[in-house]
């Protein structure tokens, strides 16, 4: 056997073995793991099918905007594995701790590479199948196509589409550490790229609504506005153009030889293609670019910068409530604020939200009737709620297992283990408001909201952050994994499973609640923020008893 | 001093599931005493220090630190303890200076303590010149080092170590000796696990030796030399012990 499927084989057992420690560490957290999964599919399945059924019954461009909307999801989709495949790479490739035990085998760097991209690829998988099968369930649901030959058609086209925005992905990370090897200046090439989309995005000059006393008016009006997500050189444009195609085709006839079968080919050819140009990465760029990380290290700096003297003055002031727990906030902003990883993704991730936002004039969407205005806005705000909620289980959830591996600091200082969990529960939450909460303020004040709805959405905003926030707090420390500082690794396990579930879970409860509830009271506020409170806390009492009976 | 108690452990055991790790353990240390752990991989030692450290609980059996008991007087008992792990994880993101900082205050200590004690330790371990670099850019024996550092800073009455040596470079070693022989001298009680019975014989006021979970031979090396009659090194005697417990 070749070392590349020596590698392969070994990955695969120790794929295998974690889903049997899983199964062995107890019936129960199995038990409960396979209910959430159940539970969070079928509410997204409720979520999704609620919204086709209703688009579905605007006859008669209900089944025209139904396939726009799969349309965008492909494209959407695609970005986003794109994005997390370059990110991934960049960690895998670049950062993981296995690569020097890898290197000193004997084993090519193409097969290193190689070995990488299915990684990348499988973990890319599992988050596609969590939420495309709701997707395209409800999708075949609202078609009534469920059954029969359509879900074995999406897993045929869209197992080219994940390899081919796996490996485009992970090219695109390997190329951009070759080019820019140190963080800074990546950080700064991030930086630029972000201003001139936004930049360029402001430019963009949309089709303009001219009627919109019906749903026809509005949709003539918006469909071309969306025509980037049908570009022909798109693979989600032939992921989607195969699949309707493929639906439009008799029955008896779907499986001989149509035009879906072109798209199929279409995206097979372009992955199996791939494999070209990745190869060529693996042989001629990846030892380049690994070593050019290497020696890449920062500038050593004699003096230390104004901002951390001045944090470490302001911090030394601060002793409330305890001087631990200060330490410990002093501690979590400076490494936060060193990390450009972190803070760069947010910056653009947010910052393109906020060039939407500003640009919903732009689209006028502002003149739009108050049933439309109002939509647009609750899914702005889950929007960005959804951003929120990826962010924390990124960087808030894994911050207890990442200290448990200083044990001898943690665990041996002599504090109350609430202290640590506090101080990231507040500064997890002052982040977050202080970014979502004008943004979601902004874009209803852009949609031209009337200013006691913008105010009640925004306030109960800060209460959706503390329970995000909170949840993401409270299972860092209920199931944290010490033995790894690799963030994918850790977000990938058990916890993080449980907290993705738990996120969407609540979210799709407050996404219902904004559309449901046009005009609520302050009592159903004050309600929902009481829920979000004890949604927040709850966790993070659960997670502070669990870290007092925790072993280092 | 070397008359006071300062670790007692009573009837001590760690089993992880049916594994039993150590399988009771009865052990007087005392004040100012350089008490070294040795013994082949898997024979207990990080586990009874772990558990010394409060970073285990013990399945069995009783700890008492200057005369606190630990499961009981946690905050105040780890307050006289520093511990040092095998493998040197620190916070990436900060500095040695800033490490040290942190440390320091999670002791509660004032500023102007940490800075002077600081910048003692970072001299003493020549991390002086790159006290504002991030960690990040350490090697292996730099980041021991600034393990070590934090874990001196507040000046723990009793400084637990797992295999401190490894990485760290000759003159460090050596540099590293002469200052926990020194600490001992002032009244601090030093008890580490190694792998390197030169060092152990080196240093140690006493030796335990690990096997199996259990201590199988415990003294100063004269005492132990007594015990099993030889004239060797401690290298030897210890093939011979744990040959000897293999038969048993």
């Amino acid at each position: 056997m070749s070392p590349f499927g020596i590698l392969l084989q070994f990955k695969f057992r120790s794929i295998l073995n974690s889903f049997q420690s899983l199964r062995r560490r107890s019936k129960i957290e199995f038990l409960v793991l396979s209910a959430f999964i159940l539970l969070a599919g079928a509410g997204l399945y409720f979520f999704f099918a609620q919204s086709f059924g209703f688009f579905q019954r605007q006859q008669p461009f209900g089944p025209i905007l139904l396939n726009e909307i799969l349309y965008l999801f492909t494209f959407t989709l695609f970005i986003m594995l794109v994005i997390s495949s370059s990110v991934s790479a960049y960690a895998t490739l670049f950062r993981s701790q296995e690569i020097p035990f890898l290197i000193t085998q004997p084993v090519l760097w193409t097969e290193i590479y190689f070995l990488k991209l299915s990684e990348a690829v499988w973990y890319s998988s599992w988050s596609v199948l969590f939420i495309t099968v709701p997707f395209m369930a409800a999708y075949g649901a609202a078609k009534d196509i469920l059954w029969g030959s359509f879900p074995l058609i999406c897993l045929i086209f869209f197992a080219p589409f994940v390899f081919l925005a796996g490996a485009f992905g992970t090219l695109l990370g390997t190329v951009t550490i070759w080019l820019l090897p140190g963080r800074k200046h990546r950080t700064w090439a991030f930086l630029v790229i972000g201003i001139l989309l936004a930049v360029g995005f402001s430019k963009i000059q949309p089709h303009l609504v001219q009627e919109q006393n019906s749903i026809a008016g509005i949709l003539s009006g918006y469909l071309p506005n969306l025509k980037a997500a049908k570009h022909p050189m798109l693979p989600s444009f032939w992921l989607t153009e195969g699949i309707l195609t493929f639906l439009r085709t008799e029955p008896l006839q779907r499986f001989s030889w149509n035009d879906a079968w072109f798209y199929f080919l279409l995206l097979f050819s372009n992955a199996v293609f791939f494999v070209i140009p990745s190869h060529s990465a693996a042989r001629w760029l990846y030892a380049r670019a690994f070593f050019r990380s290497q020696d890449h290290g920062e500038v050593r700096k004699k003096r230390r910068a104004l901002i951390f003297t001045s944090i470490e003055k302001a911090f030394d002031r601060l002793v409330w409530p305890s001087k631990p727990a200060m330490a410990f906030m002093e501690k979590d902003i400076k490494s936060f604020l060193r990390d450009p990883a972190e803070w760069s993704q947010m910056i653009i991730f947010f910052g393109l939200l906020l060039v939407y936002f500003s640009n919903l004039k732009n689209l006028q969407f502002d003149v739009l009737k108050d049933f439309w205005k109002n939509l647009v806005f609750v899914l702005n705000t889950v929007g960005v709620y959804i951003v929120l909620s990826s962010f924390s289980m990124r960087f808030v959830f894994p911050m207890l297992s990442l200290e448990g591996s200083k044990s001898w600091i943690l665990g041996m200082a002599p504090i109350r283990f609430s202290s640590p969990l506090l101080v990231k529960l507040v500064l997890g939450q002052f982040a977050s408001s202080v970014i979502t909460l004008p943004l979601v303020f902004f874009s209803g004040y852009m949609l031209g909201i009337p200013p006691d709805k913008i105010i009640y959405t925004t306030a109960l905003g800060f209460f959706v952050c503390f329970a995000l926030t909170g949840m993401s707090v409270g299972l860092g420390a209920m199931f944290p994994n010490f033995k790894s500082t690799n963030l994918s690794e850790i977000i990938s396990g058990f916890g993080g499973s449980i907290l993705l579930l738990l996120h969407l879970s609540y979210l799709t409860g407050i996404g219902i609640f904004l559309i449901m509830s046009q005009n609520p009271g302050w009592l159903i506020f004050l309600t929902v923020a009481a829920m979000s409170l004890l949604i927040g806390m709850i966790p993070v009492k659960m997670g502070t008893h669990a870290l007092q009976k925790m072993e280092f | 001093m070397k008359n006071e108690i300062a670790i007692q452990l009573n009837g001590l055991r760690k089993n992880y599931g049916a594994k039993e790790a150590v399988k009771g353990i009865d052990l007087d240390i005392f004040r100012g005493e350089l008490f070294v752990l040795v013994g082949a991989n898997g024979a207990g030692k990080t586990s009874t220090l772990k558990m010394l450290t409060g970073l285990l609980k013990p399945t069995a059996g009783m700890i008492q630190i200057c005369g606190l008991n630990l499961q009981q007087k946690t905050k105040e008992v780890k307050k006289l303890m520093s511990f040092v792990p095998d493998i040197p994880y620190i916070y990436e993101k900060l500095s040695p200076w800033e490490i040290i900082r942190f440390v320091g205050k999670l002791y509660e200590m004032d500023r102007g303590a940490i800075e002077t004690r600081g910048k003692e330790l970072l001299q003493f371990f020549s991390l002086w010149h790159v006290r504002d670099v991030l960690t990040e850019e350490f090697s292996h024996g730099m980041r021991q080092k600034t393990v070590l550092c934090a874990a001196l800073v507040h000046n723990p009455e009793i400084f637990i170590l797992d295999e401190p040596m490894v990485g760290l470079d000759p003159v460090s070693i050596l540099d590293f000796k002469v200052f926990l022989k020194q600490k001992t001298k002032e009244g601090m009680t030093v008890i580490f696990s190694t792998h390197t019975l030169a060092t152990a014989e080196e240093l140690a006021d006493r030796i335990a030796i690990m096997h199996q979970g259990r201590i199988v031979a415990l003294g100063t090396l004269d005492e132990l030399r007594t015990q099993y009659r030889s004239k060797e090194n401690l290298e030897q005697m210890f093939m011979e012990m744990i040959k000897t417990e293999d038969t048993r």
